[in-house]
Formats: structure tokens, C-alpha cells, sequence
């Protein structure tokens, strides 16, 4: 028990590291390298998201390739590549941090791809029918009727996965970065004994910060809860209407309409 | 003012609209009736091309729907379309339901818009429930929105498709009081119901529909009491609880007599 406590009033180091005498680390590195990733995989994301939902093969089939292929590799895999292939690449070394950032982003992005369309066919095809036939364009009717809906479904499964995001993090300290991982694996290299009280202050850092996540999760589900928007009518979205009609996708439904 | 010519729609390989030719001139009331899976709704949905047809030629307002360079925004600006499940945009109150497209396609300033969509409810009985949602509103409520949202573009055509199936018998009234309203207006009206009473009050003509044909466009008083063909008969005396034998039977019991 005195063990844990002597780790607890070390609590500073899990948290930032070395810093300010050396480089940042620990509970502070992880949450940054998550926030970064999630912040660029939105937006990257969002591309694929969409494009996957094109009706047009080769915008669409890259997409899927990619998001397939991204998704059946661990994260891992990726941080290691990365920290290879990239000074092999560009024939000059990038920093730890942002190999594990770029490897990390690119495997979200995936994730964050099927976020934003799941979150785009939640919506009923008849609202994107209702703002065509009031005269507006794709692209408005997107941006103003589709996707301020579509985000407000999409925010609860982004929360989590940055939770999910955030303890992947954890995995780029195999290629030595100080994060709250590697600070436990150091302190418990230089005391053995307090093994057992180090790795109990990892647990501690990356609950309170999922947990806090979670929480705010569920916040946001309440308040969003206004508008409830499942309280209308489920209808069977078909991706073709959102993106340009597809004629030839045309296929046969069991039930009329 | 709208015209088919030779319309043929495929879905797959479903045949769903075969050779239809109908001419509705401005200012007409037209019912539209048929059983269901008939292709009423399909129909209907051409004319503002949210369903492309891939034979034949529509002609709404002099502007070919089938020629590429006819700018669909444009003219689903002047054509309203009212649902059978509302569609109203969950995320924005009765007002803002409204005003969004006068604002967005018509350009309209937010006072403007903000007076004419005040106007339109008042018109439709729910000047006090401007700022409620439409998960806040009945569905005769949201019904009267809705159709007050496609006038607020001052459309020359509109177009409902079975606007009171979804409400309950006690509220239906209200809406097609609002309907009847409208066609004293001069407005061209497309009407997919099975309101018989309605339909005989407000038609000009009634078509009937079945398996993607026109079997019969009638005068109201006609074809309800009158029906030439037998499929029509069946449905009338289906939908009117009395029954009815169709002209050419008649004609068969006549001479048999
Ligand atoms: N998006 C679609 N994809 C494939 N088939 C469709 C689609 N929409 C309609 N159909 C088919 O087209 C036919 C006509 O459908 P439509 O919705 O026009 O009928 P309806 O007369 O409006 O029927 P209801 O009275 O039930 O609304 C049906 O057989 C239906 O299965
Ligand atoms: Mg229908």
C-alpha cells in the first residue's frame, strides 16, 4: 500500500514525463497524440465517408479498399511501418512523435470514414427528397438538411471512438515513445519492487481519462436528446439518392412504397 | 402544363410504368387512385424527375425532364411536393422548416422569409406553434406545415402523395380543408388519395392506376359511379364499401336481357 502511495506522490512523471527537465510525456502525450489523430481523421475521414457513398466505381472502390484494408490491420502493425517506412520514403528522418501521429491518423481515418456514413444513411431518404423537391441543390441539401442531422448521431460513436483511439495510443511506445505505457515500463525497470504499484497508476490514467469520456458521452446523448431524432419514421435509406441517382442500381425492394 | 408522352419506368427489372400519356393542363385538380403497388407514387415522383424514367418524354412548364441541360433545381423550385410521411427537417422548428429553402434557393432576407412563413401558418390554422419542432406537432400538425412549407416557394404545381394515409381519421379533415383551399387558387394539383369523398369535391379528372397502366382518367362523377373497366370497378366498390359494375358488363347484361 505504501508503495502505491510513493507512486501516487510521483504522480507528476506519469502525467508529463521528464518535463520541463526533458521531453513531455506520459497521461499528457497520449491525450495529445489522440486529440491530433482524431482532429485530422475527422476531416480526412469525412472524404472517404463520403466517397464510399458515391455511386461513381472509381471513387467509390478506392475507398472501400482503403477503409477494408486499413481496418483489418492493427494499429500496431501501423506505428511500426510508419516508423520505417517513412525515413526510407522521404530518405530523412521525421520525429517520433509525428510517425506515431501520421501512423495513428491514417488509422483512424478509417474508422472515422464509417462513422460519418453510418451516421449519413441514419437519415431517412424522404429528407433529402423533401430539400430536392424544394428546389435546392445536392450540396445544400447535404449541408443544410443531411449532415446537421447526420452529426448529431454521429457525435456519440465519435466520443467513443476516441476513447478507443486513446488507448491504442498506448501501443506507439514500441517505438520508444514516452508515453504513460513506457513511463510505467521505466519505473518499474528501475524498481522492480514497485512493479506491481506502477502498473496500478497506468490503470488509474487511462480509466479516469476514458471514463471522464464516457461520461461526456452520455452528457452529450441527453442533451442532444431534444430534437430525438429517432422519433421519426425509420425508412430504408438507399445511398444512391444521396450521392447523384444511380439508374442502373436500381434493384427490385420486397415491399412497395 | 405537365405532359407525359410514352413514359416507361423500369425498376430492375420491374416494369412499373408502361406507356403512360396523360396531358393536365394548367389550373387542373387531378386525383390520382389506384390499388397499392400500382405505381402511384412512382408517378407522381417523376414529374419533379426525383424518379429519372428511362422511355419516353415529360414536359412540366415547357422544360424537358428528359433533356440533360434542364436545370432539375430550377424547376422543383416551382413544383411543391407534400408527403405521405411529412418530412419535415426534424432539426429545425415550424418556422425555420419554412423558411429554409424561400432563403436558400429563392434568395429571400430572413425578414422576408420570417413574414411569409408566418403568414402560411396562420393560413394553415398553427400560428401558435411557429416554434415548436416537429417532433412537438401532430401528425395533422405536421402534415399542414409541410404543405405550408412547399407554398412558401409559391410553387405553379404541387404535388401531394397520399398526404392524409398516415393520420388519424380525426385529423384529416383539417388538412384537406387546407387542400381544398388551395384549389381554388389555380394552382396545378397532382393528388395520390383514396379520400373519394375529397377527390369528388376538388377533381377536375381522376386517374386510375393499376400495374403501372392508365386504365381510366374520368371526370369525378363519372368514374365513381360509371367505371368502364372492370379492375376499376373492383377498386371503387372496394373503396366506397358499395358495388359498382363496370360499363362493358352492363352493357353484356343489356343485351342479354
Ligand atoms: N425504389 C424502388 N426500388 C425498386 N422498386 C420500387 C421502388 N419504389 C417502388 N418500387 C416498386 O414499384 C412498384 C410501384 O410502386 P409505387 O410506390 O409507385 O406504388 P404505389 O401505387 O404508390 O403504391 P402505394 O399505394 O402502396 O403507395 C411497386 O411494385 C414497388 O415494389
Ligand atoms: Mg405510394
Amino acid at each position: 500500500m505504501e508503495f502505491l502511495l510513493e507512486q501516487l506522490a510521483n504522480f507528476k512523471f506519469y502525467l508529463i514525463g521528464a518535463y520541463p527537465r526533458g521531453a513531455a510525456g506520459g497521461l499528457f502525450l497520449n491525450i495529445s497524440i489522440a486529440v491530433l489523430c482524431l482532429t485530422i481523421s475527422f476531416f480526412i475521414g469525412a472524404i472517404f465517408g463520403f466517397g464510399r457513398l458515391s455511386c461513381r466505381k472509381f471513387v467509390s472502390y478506392p475507398c472501400i479498399i482503403y477503409i477494408e484494408t486499413i481496418r483489418a490491420t492493427p494499429a500496431l502493425l501501423l506505428v511500426f511501418w510508419f516508423f520505417f517506412f517513412i525515413p526510407s520514403v522521404l530518405g530523412k528522418n521525421v520525429s517520433l512523435f509525428w510517425s506515431a501521429v501520421i501512423a495513428l491518423s491514417i488509422y483512424s481515418t478509417a474508422y472515422q470514414a464509417e462513422i460519418v456514413r453510418a451516421g449519413i444513411l441514419a437519415i431517412p431518404k424522404g429528407q433529402m427528397e423533401a430539400a430536392l423537391s424544394s428546389g435546392m441543390s445536392r450540396f445544400q441539401a447535404l449541408t443544410l438538411v443531411i449532415i446537421p442531422q447526420a452529426f448529431r448521431i454521429m457525435i456519440p460513436s465519435f466520443v467513443s471512438f476516441f476513447i478507443s483511439l486513446f488507448k491504442e495510443t498506448s501501443v506507439t511506445y514500441v517505438i520508444g515513445i514516452v508515453e504513460l505505457l513506457q513511463i510505467g515500463i521505466i519505473v518499474t525497470q528501475r524498481q522492480p519492487n514497485r512493479m506491481f504499484a506502477a502498473y496500478i497508476c497506468m490503470a488509474i490514467g487511462f480509466f479516469v481519462v476514458c471514463y471522464s469520456m464516457s461520461h461526456l458521452a452520455r452528457v452529450l446523448e441527453k442533451r442532444l436528446g431534444i430534437h430525438d431524432l429517432s422519433s421519426y419514421r425509420p425508412t430504408v435509406c438507399r445511398a444512391d439518392l444521396l450521392l447523384k441517382p444511380c439508374e442502373a442500381k436500381n434493384l427490385p425492394t420486397q415491399n412497395p412504397t | 402544363m405537365i405532359e407525359f408522352i410514352n413514359v416507361n419506368k423500369w425498376f430492375g427489372p420491374i416494369h412499373v410504368l408502361k406507356n403512360i400519356n396523360l396531358h393536365i393542363s394548367q389550373g387542373e385538380v387531378i386525383v390520382i387512385c389506384g390499388p397499392s403497388g400500382g405505381g402511384k407514387s412512382t408517378l407522381i415522383r417523376t414529374i419533379n424527375r426525383i424518379e429519372p424514367i428511362q422511355e419516353g418524354e415529360i414536359i412540366v412548364d415547357g422544360f424537358s425532364l428528359t433533356n440533360p441541360k434542364t436545370d432539375a433545381a430550377a424547376l422543383r423550385a416551382e413544383i411543391g411536393m407534400v408527403f405521405q410521411h411529412f418530412n419535415l427537417y426534424p432539426h429545425k422548428t415550424a418556422l425555420q422548416n419554412i423558411m429554409l429553402a424561400p432563403m436558400k434557393v429563392r434568395g429571400l432576407s430572413k425578414k422576408q422569409a420570417k413574414e411569409r412563413a408566418t403568414r402560411l401558418l396562420e393560413r394553415v390554422g398553427l400560428a401558435d406553434k411557429c416554434d415548436n419542432y416537429p417532433v412537438q406537432l401532430s401528425g395533422g400538425e405536421q402534415q399542414r406545415v409541410a404543405i405550408a412549407r412547399s407554398l412558401a416557394m409559391q410553387p405553379r404545381i404541387m404535388l401531394f402523395d397520399e398526404p392524409t394515409s398516415a393520420l388519424d381519421p380525426e385529423l384529416i379533415n383539417d388538412v384537406l380543408d387546407v387542400m381544398t383551399s388551395l384549389t381554388k387558387e389555380g394552382i396545378t394539383m397532382v393528388i395520390i388519395t383514396h379520400e373519394m369523398g375529397f377527390a369528388q369535391r376538388v377533381a377536375d379528372r381522376v386517374v386510375f392506376i393499376d400495374k403501372g397502366e392508365i386504365l381510366e382518367i374520368e371526370k369525378p362523377s363519372d368514374i365513381f359511379v360509371n367505371p368502364k373497366h372492370d379492375r376499376t370497378a373492383e377498386f371503387m366498390s372496394k373503396i366506397l364499401h358499395i358495388p359498382l359494375v363496370p360499363n362493358n358488363k352492363k352493357e353484356r347484361i343489356n343485351k342479354a336481357e
